[in-house]
């Protein structure tokens, strides 16, 4: 009984630690205001928030925030997972040059963000431009500077140093299936395919609802190394929410900070029961196994 | 195999860990400044911004200031003082943590200081500021201009900061290659080679400031001049521009220079002040076509939303503009927004561009940039690979004075006045958490004062090239020993006028991130933008986007009403 007293308390101490603790005064702060002359912040009760609805309605960013911060989810969700599972699939029946595949995916993960994101940039920003002078003769902006593709860009490099994480994960659930039920299904006659949807999926259905409803709870937060990329200065319609908090953190004053509070509860109250909603619906869509 | 493969790895991230953590250890014993901490002494611990200023003027203040205050007691025990520097210091003054810091003096920028104060961080230095410097008879407050004092004053009465480096942004030119493609304006317009001197020894126009015999002679004294110059230099070989593609938000340094130019110091710190007394600025209120309909109004906090109207802001763009529709002829082709090229490649490629056949005219930065191509390292390689020719004694670089008039009729000598504006919010100031601590109060105070004296100040100048923001003289020997391009940045700063983004005005001090950064967002058609180049790339008009950022009276009432009566 003790033991599982204690064991149930673990998790209420972690959040209550690494969650409360750490976030109460933001929390407290939302409904408060900086007074210069005294030096201390005051309570305003729902001033803030009020000034956060508004602004929704005035600055043409927030559009652009919701847009982006949605299609990077999306993006990572539709293309990024597929392909992660795939590939998991590849490197978990060992097929050729699996080994081999798998350090190549790991790689961007052992090299700090920073340098992946200068070695990205120059890719992209001088070497396409260069190749493809070489082998069409005509002059192209680099696609990062070239505001067409701009987004795009930044999204598949999301996708890409993301990618090896997921495999990792992926691959590893898939080695801990029973090799009876694979047997069993062989002996079936099942082909690659079908294991992979009958049977390999379903079995890694825990740790991919954990990855799409952890993504998502975390929507708000992925600055989608923006700031790698552009620093304080990325073009606002690139702009997501988590680049906006982490970059006005960076540049505000101690009479901006209550507004960023105040803004960031909005969208934990909005984050929060979809994300609940989303594990149910994981829950639902999958093996009755969670 | 895999054993050792997992070994060597591991031992790499133990390394890059163990690298990290020591990079912000103080005296970084990998650095040639790192000393032993010397206990029969008493310490004073410095941090100085790791920045393009550099760390070598503090060292030599440092040994003068250790060297004479060698016998005195400042706790008992101990004699002499040792300053120990923080060479590593790469957090922008907004975001220090000074509760919590074991430094006790700051030299930094973009120094939110009335934030700091009014929570307490900082140490009150007002004896320090109203007493004479180390050694001499004038106190330090009367070196510093009227904006200064009552700005950092206007909390409570007392001083907390002193101004470190002065930083203006806007244009630099190579003037070795003006000369050698004849690339300034002859006083005879009509002289048969489109009005540019065909001899170095031909007569020049009289430049920006309408004056003959001085610094800007023959430089442009109109945008259209400006622009006949830019075709000019496309036409000899010469890349007319060069800036980071990395960071377009420089492209904004012609933007203001040319603004700073059109609206004159005045209006400029009617910015920060939102108070022009019975003076008035020009606004522009619509357009008619393409025609500013201006009017001219007095500013007050009331109707300070209207700063963002005024019509000097507009030319601004309209140059800016202009210079994104021929970015292919007048744009140094990385900087059109080529993420890899950053501050320090721009500055790299003006340096050795001339040697190189590549010859650049015109460098968007501030003015030390001369000062970071020996950060980082750029300096060094020139004169590695083009050895003596590349050295700073042989090379001739100049602030360039624009002009805020945009054309001219025959016959006229337009004439503009030299602004700078000082942007970078540079201070030193004494960590209030010592304040408990009286021989540490004493040690700092005692090196702010030293820091303060002429000699220090000119030293810092002569070490830097730049400036300090206070009221000083250089010798004409210490003139003579800055590079060409030091020279000329101090030519400017006594022949101009600086202005300062300080300001005693209650709303701007409260609200000073709101009305210094940032300031050229824009929204136009329901698409905002962060900076005017990306929309110039994209087709905005400068009428456009200077409506696009203007600020509504709605709006200004909602964020500032409180500093005046609705």
């Amino acid at each position: 009984m003790i033991f599982y007293i204690c064991m149930m308390a673990l998790p209420v101490l972690q959040v209550f630690v690494l969650w409360f603790c750490v976030n109460i005064n933001s929390i407290f702060l939302a409904f408060k205001t900086y007074d210069y002359e005294t030096g201390q912040y005051f309570w305003n009760a729902f001033t803030n928030f009020k000034n956060v609805f508004y602004d929704f309605g005035r600055i043409p960013f927030f559009g652009a925030s919701i847009r982006n911060t949605g299609i990077i989810y999306l993006a990572n969700l539709i293309i990024g997972t597929p392909l992660s599972v795939l590939f998991s699939f590849y490197l978990y029946k060992k097929m050729p040059m699996s080994g081999v595949f798998k350090t190549i995916l790991f790689v961007p993960h052992i090299l700090s963000a920073l340098i992946m994101v200068v070695i990205y940039k120059y890719f992209v920003d001088r070497a396409i431009p260069t190749i493809t002078e070489i082998f069409t003769g005509k002059q192209i902006e680099g696609l990062l500077a070239n505001s067409d593709t701009t987004l795009a860009t930044i999204i598949f490099y999301n996708i890409w140093t993301g990618f090896g994480t997921s495999t990792v994960m992926y691959s590893s659930t898939m080695a801990g299936i029973s090799e009876s039920i694979v047997e069993a299904a062989k002996l079936d006659g099942i082909t690659p395919l079908k294991e992979l949807w009958h049977i390999t999926i379903p079995l890694i259905w825990p740790t991919f609802a954990t990855f799409v409803v952890v993504g998502f709870a975390g929507l708000f937060m992925n600055q989608a190394a923006l700031y790698n990329f552009f620093g304080d200065n990325a073009e606002y319609s690139l702009y997501t929410f988590g680049y906006y908090f982490y970059v006005s953190m960076r540049t505000s004053s101690i009479t901006q900070y209550p507004y960023l509070a105040a803004l960031g509860l909005i969208l934990t109250a909005v984050a929060l029961p979809l994300t609940f909603a989303l594990r149910k619906l994981m829950d639902r869509l999958g093996p009755k196994t969670i | 195999m895999k054993k050792l493969l997992a070994i060597l790895l591991s031992a790499v991230c133990a390394v890059a860990v163990m690298v990290g953590c020591d990079a912000y250890r103080p005296g970084n014993d990998d650095d040639k400044w790192y000393e032993q901490v010397d206990p029969s002494k008493t310490q004073l611990y410095v941090s100085n911004l790791k920045g393009g200023i550099g760390h070598d003027w503090l060292y030599n203040v440092k040994q003068r200031f250790e060297a004479a205050y060698a016998d005195h007691v400042f706790e008992e025990g101990k004699k002499g003082i040792q300053v120990m520097v923080d060479t590593d210091n790469s957090v922008n003054g907004a975001w220090l943590i000074l509760p919590t810091s074991e430094w006790e003096v700051y030299f930094s920028e973009n120094v939110p200081f009335n934030d700091y104060i009014s929570q307490g961080q900082l140490l009150d230095i007002s004896d320090v500021v109203k007493a004479p410097a180390y050694g001499e008879t004038e106190t330090i407050e009367s070196k510093l201009d009227e904006s200064q004092k009552t700005a950092f004053t206007a909390m409570n009465g007392n001083y907390y900061v002193l101004p470190h480096y002065e930083a203006y942004r806007g244009l630099s030119y190579n003037v070795t290659v003006f000369e050698d493609n004849k690339l300034f304006l002859a006083d005879d317009k009509d002289n048969g080679n489109e009005g540019f001197i065909m001899r170095l020894t031909d007569k020049r126009s009289a430049g920006p400031n309408g004056k003959y015999g001085d610094y800007d002679d023959g430089l442009p004294a109109t945008v259209e001049e400006f622009f006949k110059l830019c075709d000019r230099m496309a036409m000899v070989g010469v890349t007319p521009i060069v800036w980071p593609g990395a960071y377009v938000g420089y492209a904004e340094y012609i933007v203001d220079a040319f603004a700073q130019a059109f609206m004159g110091a005045d209006a400029c710190r009617y910015d920060l002040t939102f108070d022009s007394g019975n003076d008035t600025v020009e606004i522009i209120t619509g357009f008619n076509g393409d025609t500013p309909i201006t009017q001219q109004i007095s500013v007050t906090n009331e109707n300070g939303y209207l700063l963002r109207q005024q019509s000097g802001k507009y030319f601004g763009y309209a140059v800016l503009q202009n210079i994104i529709k021929n970015i292919d002829k007048y744009v140094y082709s990385l900087s059109n927004n080529n993420s890899t090229f950053t501050h320090y490649d721009s500055q790299e490629e003006f340096l050795v561009g001339e040697f190189e056949n590549k010859p650049i005219g015109m460098i968007a930065d501030g003015n030390y940039w001369w000062n970071e191509t020996s950060v980082s390292g750029a300096y060094q390689r020139s004169v590695n690979q083009f050895a003596d020719r590349a050295k700073a004694e042989n090379r001739n670089f100049s602030w360039m004075p624009l002009p805020g008039v945009w054309s001219a009729e025959d016959g006229e000598t337009p004439a503009t006045e030299l602004v700078l504006r000082d942007v970078m919010k540079s201070y030193c100031f004494v960590n209030g958490n010592i304040a408990d601590k009286p021989a540490k109060v004493a040690a700092a105070k005692a090196f702010v004062s030293f820091c303060y004296t002429d000699e220090s100040l000119q030293e810092f100048t002569t070490t830097t090239g730049v400036a300090k923001g206070l009221d000083y003289e250089l010798t004409s020997e210490q003139l003579a020993s800055l590079t060409k391009f030091g020279q000329s940045c101090w030519t400017m700063r006594q022949e101009g006028t600086v202005v300062r983004s300080i300001s005693g005005n209650q709303m701007f001090m409260e609200n000073e991130q709101e009305f210094t950064a940032y300031l050229h967002r824009s929204t136009v058609s329901g698409q905002s933008y962060q900076t005017p180049f990306t929309a110039f790339k994209a087709g905005v008009s400068a009428k456009d986007y200077f409506m696009g950022n203007w600020i509504a009276q709605s709006d200004w009432n909602r964020d500032y009403s409180k500093y005046f009566a609705v």
